[in-house]
């Protein structure tokens, strides 16, 4: 009995001094993962504006191949999200029809969508965060700019990406509406780019696989990937993105995202 | 001959002018078939436009025309400059000369604030298409708003369908079957087409709510149409369309609440020694993600008021509309849009839509429209086109 008693205490005690080590280890991952996430974003400052023009691959089960082709025009957020100017150039069906987003940190971003052939400017809902964009694997979450506040942030682990360090960063969606429970991220030590990305649904199973390639530098700091695959595991439909183009600090201020220069926009 | 001119006309517009910066535009097939008469209606029609922007950016000229050729009615092949105008933009301001489209408002199922543009009958008894309407146009972008200021020196009538066509005010009465003469229109204004109407908007965006306040003053669109039978041994009804001037103020409201849309338009119209209010109030919610494929569902739902007893011409004065889109969210970007407008004091009194549509290919699109009717008053604006079922189909061709 005296005996049995000071091991029950110390089973108790090891068990309570575990969980301390596995709540502060707990805690170092998310302190180290948000971290890398405010690091990744402040090499990402600074670039004012852009544009640059999209070619958009589907790519169906069977292999079939749907193209369409985009124009964008970014302004980088000071103190908020980004705003940006998205028109469509092809299918010919919608040319000219064009997309302009505030994006916000926590609160709902604001779109709005010009029709041409209505001469139309329409207040759209942002709510549909994991709906497709004009029909492909992207979800309207995964072209949002990529403010802090949008996750809390947990290390994971580091992993090499095709022979290049990285660390993995578990992102948990902080707003509303978003289609997963948290996505996986993989950023090179070296640079802090996003390599790849794994989006898990609100079930927690594996939905999407985004990888970025081919990534080129421009005013010495800032890295874009020319080329993005989506695979829909679920699914087995995927997409490409080409970035052509891409300039940046081209004067673009505010009044070039407005419903006034969306109307204007061809 | 006609046919000849428009042929002529396709293949000049097909090959772009040097000049043009951009060109771009359709051309399509279209067939309508009425149930009541067990009539086919084909046409073909054509919207090219040429776009010219300088270095700068600043300026630019758009050309729009528009033509259709109508198989079974003359009257209803028409051309049309949709749009011929040039624009300078700065940063805090715009100046639009020319003839061009501008569309006001927020609701689906009525557009009572829109009243810049005369409707384009033939091509659509429902007010969605318009006739080019000259203007000079200045506005201001401000942090606090966009004001717009505009001044419209010519006035376009309404055009209507010729005896072959539909949708032209024939009416069997009994064993009768009544034709319309459309006469020369009768202008409250000594001034005519000629009558200098102006108009202004302000509109801003504030966190979730758009708005716009709005004022027009000068030739109303919609026509008072006056019948008379004035040889009582004839079938024939003899129609004069009346332009009479008026005043209104307008509100279109926006409130972007998640996946709420609730929207608003209001009118205070002063014409003719009347005065009435009009509303046309309502929402839609969408659905998203209905299926695996995730597919969105809307729900719209308007409630139509117009206080004006005497003079409604609008054949929503207490409706109700209920209306769903169903988008597949596909590479085809195929949807279907169903709506039914319900008389509210008169149960038999109805007007149904189905609109489908799906791309094919890159360049093709392909869409079903059918219209369903039901009147049994004739003091209802929907009875002279009950007898009007069709399903239209078209395809179109985008360069």
């Amino acid at each position: 009995m005296l005996l049995k008693k000071p091991l029950q205490l110390m089973t108790i005690l090891s068990l309570v001094l575990l969980s301390v080590v596995n709540l502060a280890s707990a805690e170092d991952a998310k302190t180290k993962g948000l971290a890398i996430a405010t690091e990744a974003n402040a090499r990402d400052t600074g670039w004012k504006d852009s544009t640059a023009s999209m070619h958009m691959v589907l790519i169906n089960a069977k292999g079939q191949k749907t193209q369409r082709e985009l124009r964008l025009q970014s302004l980088e957020g000071v103190n908020d999200g980004d705003k940006s100017l998205t028109v469509f150039d092809s299918p010919k069906d919608v040319q000219g029809t064009a997309f302009l987003s505030f994006s916000h940190a926590v609160t709902p971003d604001e779109q709005w969508l010009y029709l041409p052939a209505l001469k139309r400017v329409k207040r759209i809902s942002s709510a549909n965060k994991s709906g497709s964009f004009m029909g492909s694997e992207f979800a309207f979450e995964d072209l949002s700019s990529n403010e802090i506040e949008k996750y809390s942030y947990e290390y994971l682990r580091d992993e090499l990406v095709d022979g290049q360090e990285c660390y993995v960063v578990r992102n948990f969606p902080e707003y509303e509406h978003s289609g997963y429970k948290h996505r996986d991220v993989w950023i090179d030590k070296l640079h802090y780019r996003t390599l790849k990305v794994e989006y898990f649904d609100r079930k927690g199973s594996l939905l999407k696989t985004l990888t970025q390639k081919n990534f080129q530098i421009y005013l010495g700091k800032y890295w874009r990937a020319d080329h993005f695959v989506m695979v829909n595991h679920l699914t087995h439909k995927s997409t490409e993105l080409t970035w052509k183009d891409y300039q940046f600090q081209t004067g673009l201020t505010d009044v070039d995202f407005n419903c006034n220069s969306l109307m204007r926009t061809k | 001959m006609k046919k000849y001119y428009l042929l002529f006309l396709l293949s000049a517009m097909i090959q772009a002018p040097v000049w043009a910066l951009d060109f771009r535009g359709s051309l399509g097939v279209e067939a309508r078939y009425f149930m009541y008469d067990n009539e086919v209606q084909p046409s073909l029609f054509v919207e090219p436009e040429w776009y010219w922007q300088n270095e700068q950016s600043n300026s630019s000229i758009t050309f729009k025309p528009f033509a259709r050729w109508d198989e079974t009615d003359q009257e209803r092949s028409h051309q049309d400059i949709r749009e011929l105008f040039f624009q300078y933009a700065s940063d805090q301001f715009e100046l639009l000369v020319g003839i061009n489209k501008i569309y006001w408002g927020v609701t689906e199922s009525q557009h009572l604030v829109d009243v810049i543009n005369q409707t384009d009958y033939l091509e659509g008894f429902d007010g969605e298409d318009k006739l080019g309407q000259p203007m000079i146009q200045f506005t201001s972008i401000r942090d606090w708003g966009v004001m717009d200021f505009f001044v419209l020196p010519y006035f376009r009538e309404r055009e209507y369908a010729g005896d072959d066509g539909h949708f032209n005010f024939e009416q069997k009465l009994g064993a009768q079957l009544f034709h319309a003469q459309v006469n020369d229109a009768v202008y409250e204004s000594k001034d005519e087409k000629q009558h200098l109407d102006v108009a202004f908007r302000y509109s801003h965006s504030l966190g979730n709510w758009d708005f716009g306040l709005s004022y027009f003053d000068g030739t109303q669109r919609n026509p008072y149409l006056n019948f008379s039978n004035p040889n009582p041994s004839t079938e024939e009804i003899s129609i004069t369309p009346y332009y009479a001037q008026m005043q209104q103020f307008g509100v279109d409201l926006q409130a972007t609440l998640g996946a709420w849309l609730w929207k608003a338009e209001i009118i205070s119209r002063s014409v003719m020694d009347d005065q009435y209010t009009a509303t046309t109030a309502g929402f839609e919610y969408t659905f998203y993600g209905v299926n695996e494929s995730g597919a969105d569902l809307g729900l719209l739902f308007e409630l139509n008021q117009n206080d004006d007893e005497q003079l409604a011409q609008s054949a929503a004065q207490n409706d109700l509309f209920i209306g769903g889109r169903y988008t597949w969210n596909d590479e085809q970007s195929s949807e279907i849009l169903f709506g039914i407008s319900q008389d509210l004091e008169n149960a038999s009194s109805y007007a149904a839509k189905i609109e489908a549509s799906r791309r094919i290919g890159d360049n093709y699109k392909f869409t079903v429209d059918s219209w369903f009717f039901n009147s049994d008053s004739i003091t209802d604006p929907l009875f002279g086109i009950k007898n009007e079922d069709f399903v239209q189909l078209a395809v179109e061709y985008y360069f």
